[in-house]
């Protein structure tokens, strides 16, 4: 259930049946693909040649999907992940697999299958800079997961909410043993009272550990929350906000079973974006990001704070079907020293990334 | 240090040189009006911005096709100043819209019929809105059976991203599936072009679109016209719409204007579908 790897074979049966699907069902199947390539030059303090870590290029993502128009109240999506595939050494890599119903409420949908994650941002990040969702990036949650989301949209465009269920640990994990013990249970409300003001909120609870379920030591009740705004105005400006916290408790032995010691992490992310086209008629847009990392009280007793400050700053120019993205991002770390106290930089890393994209209509 | 500002800057730079010199020297506002969407709406907005621009030559309006669905998401991401629409906008898309910012108006430019079509050689003169959800759902599938000959009923449907089809598929399928042999087109004239080539075809276009090559069916006893539509006799008319970003203003407000004005609805009339004033 939790494999998403699956054989050759597998996949040539599956993309037969999608185009067979061409005689079976009336309709349209939309077939796309995009694919991600990028240059990252990176560096520990500043870009003199003694301190470059990384100078490469690669094709960072590459997808390829299918959605098959079922019926007028069904449609599916079929994406398989390239590079995952090719990077893990597996066949084939699912990152989407779902049915999408529409059902008689109007507006009400439900999603059954290998799906997005319906969380803060996660599922309507559209990568104005290179850097995933801050949950994604942080790998609290995956962008997909096996599961049920019942979502809609609030009459007059006023927002959207949705309800879910997924197993919480990401179509990538492949470890059955670290594997969730029961599902993650989470929900998302967004409110749009005016235009271009949207607040938000998810919630997500996980049940998580190994060794079976009688047994709880070990085992963490994993928690997380996240508050969102976005304010868009004058066709010009973007702004972005996000709260995001973690919150584990991990039970270390049975008299404290099931609630341990809670372990607290703390995020806040602020992205600023201009976009150039109601002035230029030409997709330019400048990006500036600040992520902040807070350092959580555990490090700090320690005295090895682990809070980060990651600054970014983009070009992003779309043209057709083609994206290019140049982002600069400096992350500074803490530092607790009777010398110097606070954050300084510790890494520079430069991306340039094209990510061109095709789409088709197939129609019966 | 200075290296990181070198290559920054040095990126800056040839991101600038490889801007197309329209993008710096940007036309100014007021000048062009682009619009895209319903291939229904097509005619009108071709028809109406031909005579616009000839009174007005130094304006320049552009027009494109590609489906209510495409005129919807246009405006909504801001490329285009107009997006047409043969289909109310939905509320997914009205929450999209909002959160970027958008306040879509919606303005209504003329009414439609969708005239049910079949080849013109094909003896069935009328059909009940029943008969013809039971042809296009599989439930009736030889023209024996309403009369006419011994011949294969071929359904031709639009896709998804159609108004159109929204529409039929509201109004006369009651949101019951077509039938999985149907064949699905991506424009009306692609309907047309079957239906004339294929005995036993059966499919629906916007009146407007309707010409003597093919057949129009009755359904229930009326027949697609700009009387019936008028009337409100019958049964499957819908409006056709273009959506704006707020309130219309300068030259958008300008051919809005024009449109909707006795010489706009004059032409919307001439290509065959029915004015709203």
């Amino acid at each position: 259930m939790k494999n998403f790897f699956i054989k050759k074979s597998m996949i040539y049966v599956l993309l037969g049946f999608l185009f067979a699907s061409q005689s079976i069902f009336a309709g349209e199947t939309k077939v796309a693909g995009e694919i991600w390539t990028r240059y990252t030059l990176s560096s520990v303090t500043n870009f003199s040649k003694h301190n470059i870590k990384q100078s490469s290029s690669e094709i960072a993502r590459g997808y390829l999907t299918f959605q098959p128009k079922l019926s007028d109240m069904m449609s599916g999506r079929f994406t398989i992940d390239v590079i995952s595939a090719y990077s893990s050494g597996k066949s084939a890599f699912l990152k989407y697999a779902y049915l999408t119903w529409q059902t008689p409420v109007p507006d009400l949908f439900v999603d059954i299958g290998l799906a997005k994650n319906m969380f803060g941002m996660l599922h309507t990040w559209d990568y104005t800079v290179i850097e995933k969702d801050l949950v994604d990036r942080l790998g609290y949650l995956a962008s997909a997961d096996m599961g049920v989301q019942i979502y809609g949209f609030i009459p007059m465009g006023f927002g959207n909410y949705s309800i879910g269920m997924s197993h919480g640990e990401g179509y990538k994990k492949d470890d059955t043993a670290k594997l969730s013990l029961f599902p993650a249970y989470m929900a998302d409300l967004n409110l749009i009272p005016l235009p271009g003001v949207s607040i938000g909120g998810s919630y997500l609870y996980d049940y998580v550990g190994s060794g079976g379920i009688t047994n709880k030591i070990g085992k963490t009740h994993k928690y997380l929350m996240t508050a969102y705004v976005k304010l868009s105005g004058f066709n010009f400006v973007t702004l972005y906000g996000q709260y995001l916290q973690r919150e584990q408790r991990t039970a270390t032995n049975t008299s404290v079973a099931p609630v341990g010691q809670p372990k607290m992490n703390e995020h806040y992310m602020t992205m600023l974006v201009l976009n150039f086209y109601s002035l230029l008629e030409q997709q330019l847009e400048l990006v500036g990001k600040v992520d902040y990392d807070k350092s959580t009280e555990e490090s700090l007793k320690k005295g090895k704070p682990d809070g980060k400050i990651l600054v970014t700053a983009g070009i992003n120019y779309t043209f057709d079907a083609a994206k290019i993205q140049l982002n600069y991002t400096q992350q500074m770390s803490e530092v607790l020293d009777p010398k110097k106290s606070g954050y300084f930089a510790t890494t520079h890393q430069i991306d340039l990334q094209l990510v061109w994209k095709f789409s088709s209509k197939i129609v019966d | 240090m200075k290296n990181i500002y070198r290559i920054v800057f040095t990126l800056a730079v040839f991101t600038l040189l490889f801007t197309p010199e329209k993008n710096v020297y940007a036309k100014k506002k007021g000048e062009s009006i682009t619009m895209a969407g319903s291939t229904t709406v097509l005619p009108i907005a071709q028809k109406t911005a031909e005579v616009f621009m000839n009174k007005n030559p130094d304006v320049n309006i552009s027009v494109r096709g590609g489906g209510s669905s495409v005129g919807v998401a246009a405006i909504i991401d801001g490329t285009v100043d107009i997006g047409n629409s043969s289909r109310p906008i939905q509320t997914k898309e009205l929450a999209l819209g909002r959160s970027k910012g958008r306040i879509l108006k919606e303005i209504p430019i003329a009414r439609d019929g969708i005239a049910v079509i079949v080849h013109k050689d094909n003896p069935v003169e009328n059909l009940s809105l029943e008969q013809l959800r039971d042809i296009f759902t599989g439930k009736i599938a030889n023209w024996k059976e309403l009369g006419g000959k011994n011949m294969p009923i071929v359904v031709v449907s639009r896709d998804t991203s159609s108004g159109t089809f929204e529409i039929f598929k509201e109004k006369v399928l009651k949101n019951a599936k077509v039938k999985d042999q149907a064949i699905m087109t991506a424009a009306n004239q692609a309907v047309l072009t079957t239906v004339m080539d294929t005995p036993g075809a059966i499919g629906y276009v916007g009146i407007g679109f309707v010409s003597d090559d093919i057949k129009v069916l009755s359904i229930n006893g009326i027949k697609a016209s700009k009387d019936s539509v008028i009337k409100g006799t019958y049964p499957v008319s819908r409006k056709l719409y273009m959506y704006v970003n707020g309130e219309p203003q300068g030259l958008v407000k300008r051919y809005i204007d024009f449109v909707l004005s006795e010489e706009g609805q004059s032409i919307v009339e001439e290509i065959g579908y029915v004015r709203v004033k």
